[in-house]
């Protein structure tokens, strides 16, 4: 199962309310798109589902399958489920990528060691897989990756963990076009009934190569609109502004 | 020089007490009475070091042996007449060690050096490390406190001839609380390189100076130290370098992590004295607090007489970088680990400078720590 229910969310950044009667549903194996201008909440939506500590949720409720996660803490949801790929990943040195993947599999599966062996091989598939360099394992943790670098290890990760729910906040922000094809075909191999995904950008670019079930716009902290993927293009063509009278109209 | 000559009443008169900025340390911690008795101690290396030992021609000699007081003790008793716990270290019986590594001896192999200190009264502890011209030496020396004394001094003298390399790692280890001093001074002909890391494993009181000083010119001097603080412990440590000679260079980087109640003052010096033109000197000084009644300073210090010099410092005093916390949170890492995992990460940079025992050994130091404060948080 991979079904994520929003209900009637409400969230503020230090007391200053930026979500407003949030609703989305996202079915088992759904992807689906949430588009919108600058600064209208869609990453405050993308780091309150993950649990982000920064974002207080004052009214509603977050479900994954079914289950209550409003009030659990970051490390619980992503044991859960959750998958979070960071607008502006991280780095810490002092750990390699590969052994922190491989501490992020132990956890999942509740401090069950995964075999090194099988660890390794799988990590080596999927860096191929997305055209990443053998010595990128060994390096610190996003240590002096590039951006396009660090978007393609969260991607990684998300392969590697093989959570029941991703958002990709901005996947697609500073990649160029061959990056941004190697990143979509890692979501695309992702897809399947027990797999669902919320995927943030501002560009339509990113839908041509993963193709949503649905598209949400959000302006002023709310989804003012819903449809098809022929929303994304109607938008790349008027514009948010155009979205917004006709909305308003 | 005799020592009787050196240490005139005047001179004994006028001592002080170091001042050190930043450092808050309670000056009677360090004193004791002569208990006029000599000091417990023996020294092991492992076969590799004792091989080596013989093949390169290398002196181990204790200072008791000595007939004389040896010049390069004398001459560090001189520069430092107006510390009175120098004076006190060498109004004790000396004890101690004295290596000296003769020229154009090129040791690949980490030489592993072992001193057990086995007294029951307060006592002093003196090493004298000699190495060569064109020589390179990689240095690891342990000092073992296992007796009841309640306070230990050390000093580390050290000398390089011109064009050596020296990568010297100094640990500090003891059981049952003590207040220890640590006084150290390298002395650097020119075109050397030298690397120095402390790891003061101690567990207690610690007041600490340590300076190398850059006498020849080309040479680059490293000084590294990582304390980990557990419970009640106190660690106050100063880790200079001086320039006095045209296009040298020192980086220091100081780095703790603060467990319990711990308390630490890190204060770091860089010294461009006239004449050093073309000098650089970088230093870093960083602490993580993660007992919440912990507390630490940090006290960068550039002193700088010469125009054309490069210097820089960095410092910092904080818990975990919550961004950081956060992402390995959000890949299901639990909340203990997490913090594990930062605090290794913030230590890196000094500790990627030590071999694996003394790795090993601020690993265990983390592990302790961490049993207190990363766990009953969660």
């Amino acid at each position: 199962m991979a079904e994520l229910i929003i209900d009637h969310l409400e969230v503020a950044v230090a007391d200053k309310v930026i979500l407003n009667d949030v609703n989305l549903t996202i079915n088992d194996g759904e992807i689906h798109a949430l588009m919108g201008p600058n600064g209208t909440g869609k990453s405050t939506l993308s780091e309150t589902i993950m649990g982000n500590p920064r974002y207080q949720i004052t009214s509603g409720r977050i479900l994954l399958n079914g289950e209550d996660i409003t009030e659990m803490a970051t490390d619980e949801r992503a044991r859960a489920g959750v998958f979070l790929a960071m607008q502006y990943p991280v780095e810490v040195a002092g750990i390699t990528n590969a052994d922190f993947i491989h501490s992020a599999m132990d956890a999942r599966d509740h401090h069950e060691a995964v075999p090194v062996l099988k660890f390794l091989k799988a990590l080596n598939q999927n860096m191929a897989f997305l055209d990443m360099d053998e010595d990128y394992a060994d390096r610190g943790l996003n240590e002096d990756f590039s951006g396009g670098e660090k978007k393609r290890n969260e991607i990684l990760q998300l392969m590697m963990l093989q959570p029941s729910m991703a958002i990709l906040d901005e996947i697609d922000s500073g990649l160029d076009i061959d990056a941004l094809k190697i990143v979509a075909r890692g979501i695309n191999e992702m897809r399947s009934q027990s797999f669902s995904c919320l995927m943030v950008t501002h560009y339509q670019r990113l839908l041509n190569y993963v193709v949503p079930d649905v598209v949400h716009v959000m302006m002023g902290g709310r989804i003012i609109k819903t449809g098809g993927p022929e929303l994304a293009k109607e938008l790349e063509k008027n514009g948010y502004e155009g979205l917004e009278q006709d909305v308003k109209g | 020089m005799s020592l009787d000559e050196l240490m005139t009443t005047d001179v004994l008169q006028q001592a002080q007490h170091p001042y050190y900025m930043g450092i808050k340390y309670a000056p009677k911690d360090y004193e004791f009475v002569t208990p006029d008795e000599a000091v417990d101690w023996q020294w092991s290396v492992d076969e590799t070091t004792r091989v080596a030992i013989a093949d390169y021609g290398i002196t181990v000699s204790r200072l008791e042996d000595e007939n004389r007081f040896p010049e390069q003790v004398a001459a560090f008793v001189r520069n430092h007449q107006a510390n009175k716990y120098i004076l006190q270290h060498f109004q004790q019986q000396l004890s101690g060690l004295k290596i000296i590594i003769p020229d154009h001896v090129v040791i690949k192999q980490p030489l592993n050096l072992i001193i057990d200190l086995m007294n029951s009264q307060p006592g002093a502890f003196t090493i004298a490390v000699l190495l060569g011209e064109g020589s390179q030496l990689t240095l690891q020396q342990t000092i073992n406190m296992h007796g009841a004394a309640t306070q230990v001094s050390c000093v580390i003298i050290g000398q390089q001839a011109n064009n050596s390399q020296l990568t010297l790692a100094t640990a500090i280890k003891n059981q049952t609380p003590m207040k220890v001093s640590l006084f150290g001074t390298l002395d650097v002909d020119r075109d050397c390189q030298t690397n120095w890391s402390l790891v003061p494993d101690v567990y207690g009181k610690l007041l600490g100076d340590v300076a190398i000083n850059l006498n020849g010119q080309g040479s680059t001097a490293k000084l590294n130290a990582v304390k980990i603080g557990i419970n009640q412990d106190y660690c106050g440590l100063q880790g200079s370098v001086n320039h006095w000679a045209p296009h040298t260079t020192s980086r220091i980087n100081m780095r703790g992590v603060l467990f319990g109640r711990s308390k630490v003052n890190f204060t770091s010096i860089g010294q461009i004295n006239h004449g050093a033109y073309g000098s650089d000197s970088q230093q870093e000084g960083r602490l993580m607090t993660v007992g919440e009644k912990a507390q630490g300073t940090v006290n960068p210090l550039l002193i700088i007489d010469e125009n054309d010099v490069n210097a820089g410092h960095a410092a910092s005093v904080g818990q975990y970088d919550p961004e950081e916390l956060y992402y390995l949170l959000s890949r299901g890492i639990t909340k203990q680990q997490a913090r594990k995992i930062l605090v290794y990460n913030f230590i890196a940079p000094v500790v990627h400078e030590l071999d694996d025992n003394f790795q090993k050994m601020v690993v265990a130091a983390v592990e302790k720590g961490a049993g207190e404060d990363l766990y009953d948080k969660v």
